[in-house]
């Protein structure tokens, strides 16, 4: 199973609605819950770890209508 | 004013900026807390990528000091006909030793790195997301990189 599956399953769900109104911010979800939308990534990060604890994963992302692929020109992964 | 930081290029190897890689503070803390270890810093060099959307550190790296929030569609030129990949996402703290630059706590890709050059590691790519907030001069006759910060 892909990482993070189930969290991006629940948030592309969620996404149309979130972006009305949070367009550009970050959601976290700790499994298929949301923990909340922030308005930087540090906020996110420290709300999903208070969250999941410090061995649990969560999921950060953040909300946009497309989100366009990363173009990373200078290296071969 | 800007405060100008002033750095060797070479050629061969490009626009090398000193970085260390440091767990994130709050997730540092809470191991602390537990009487868990706290993995240790990582120092290297940085490579400023204009050519990077976003700002990469070497997934060996990421994954001992920093946790893995996402996954991204990427696009490199190694990507075959042309579909994405997806790479992890890992949110860490970098800082630049020896040099006035802020330190940053963000969202990076992990990607493939880790080569050895002039002495170190290269650990980074520094994308556009860092060049965004900085001003840039690369003076390739001289030799010279300057970044107003």
């Amino acid at each position: 199973m892909e990482r993070f599956q189930a969290e991006r399953a629940t948030l592309n769900r969620m996404k149309p609605t979130l972006a009305e109104r949070h367009e550009g911010e970050f959601a976290v979800l700790f499994g298929e819950r949301l923990v909340g939308v922030y308005p930087t990534s540090r906020e996110a990060y420290r709300a999903g770890l208070h969250a999941a604890g410090v061995d649990r994963p969560f999921y950060l992302e953040r909300i946009t209508r497309r989100p366009d692929p990363v173009y990373i020109a200078g290296v071969r992964a | 004013m800007r405060q100008r930081v002033q750095l060797h290029i070479d050629s061969l190897y490009g626009p090398l900026v000193p970085v260390a890689l440091r767990p994130e503070p709050e997730r540092a803390e809470m191991l602390r807390n537990m009487g868990r270890d706290v993995p240790t810093q990582v120092q290297g060099w940085g490579l400023i990528d204009t050519g990077a959307r976003q700002t990469c550190i070497d997934e060996r790296m990421a994954h001992r000091l920093y946790q893995q929030v996402g996954v991204a569609q990427t696009y490199t030129p190694s990507t075959q006909d042309s579909e994405p990949h997806e790479a992890p996402v890992y949110y860490g703290l970098m800082a630049f030793p020896g040099t006035p630059l802020p330190q940053i706590e963000q969202t990076m890709l992990g990607m493939a790195l880790g080569y050895t050059v002039q002495g170190g590691t290269v650990v980074a790519l520094l994308g556009r997301d860092w060049l965004a907030g900085l001003r840039m001069i690369y003076d390739g006759p001289t030799g010279q990189l300057d970044i107003y910060v």
